[in-house]
């Protein structure tokens, strides 16, 4: 699981049957200072988390398959929680 | 799943039968700059920036993704899932995207 900002989604024109009625969005991994980390990829999110939120990011195939209730899709990012502002232990 | 570009297309002769009737294409990862400037959506042609460095894929596509469209792409064991049996499929084509909505956070 990795920590990741919302920034955006899409709008596909055609799509593997089982992505019909998910929202896609964009992820951006984080570090926990909120610094990005990487190349944004592509989650389905069922939670309804908004623009610039920070979330939980599952690479957990398996689960997603389960979420959507098609073992053939080809999904596997899952955006599994939204966070509440992070504490850290002060260093 | 990640985005990329379609740069290119590939079509084979002797294949593994899991092939059959399928199309492959070759595609450029989106770099993060280009999330902002896809132009290569809507039919605008290719996208106005420099393509990404690093290295291309072969996608597998079931879809009909023409070259300049911006497709999503899963890799990995999830690539093999939309078949049944074993495939030998690294990258799969799920979504054409029509429009993407990036808004990165401004620091």
């Amino acid at each position: 699981m990795n920590l990741a900002r919302i920034d955006g989604n899409i709008v596909t024109a055609a799509h593997h049957p089982s992505m019909e009625g998910y929202r896609t969005v964009i992820c951006q991994p984080i570090d926990a200072d909120g610094n990005d980390e990487g190349v944004p990829v592509l989650a389905v999110d069922c939670l309804g988390a908004g623009l610039h939120e920070r979330v939980i990011l599952s690479t957990d195939g398996s689960a997603t398959r389960e979420l959507v209730k098609d073992p053939k899709t080809p999904l596997r990012n899952l955006v599994v929680g939204i966070v509440d502002p992070i504490e850290r232990a002060k260093s | 799943m990640r985005l990329g570009t379609v740069i290119g297309r590939i079509t084979l002769t002797q294949k593994e039968p899991v092939y059959e009737g399928a199309c492959l294409l070759i595609v450029q990862p989106l770099s993060k700059a280009q999330f902002a400037h896809p132009g290569a959506i809507n039919g605008k042609g290719p996208t106005e920036l420099p393509l990404a460095k690093g290295s291309s894929l072969i996608v597998y596509d079931q879809l009909g993704a023409g070259e300049g469209s911006v497709i999503g792409f899963t890799e990995g064991a999830e690539a093999t899932q939309p078949f049944t049996g074993p495939a030998p499929v690294d990258a799969y084509a799920a979504c054409i995207v029509e429009r993407i909505n990036y808004e990165p956070l401004a620091k």
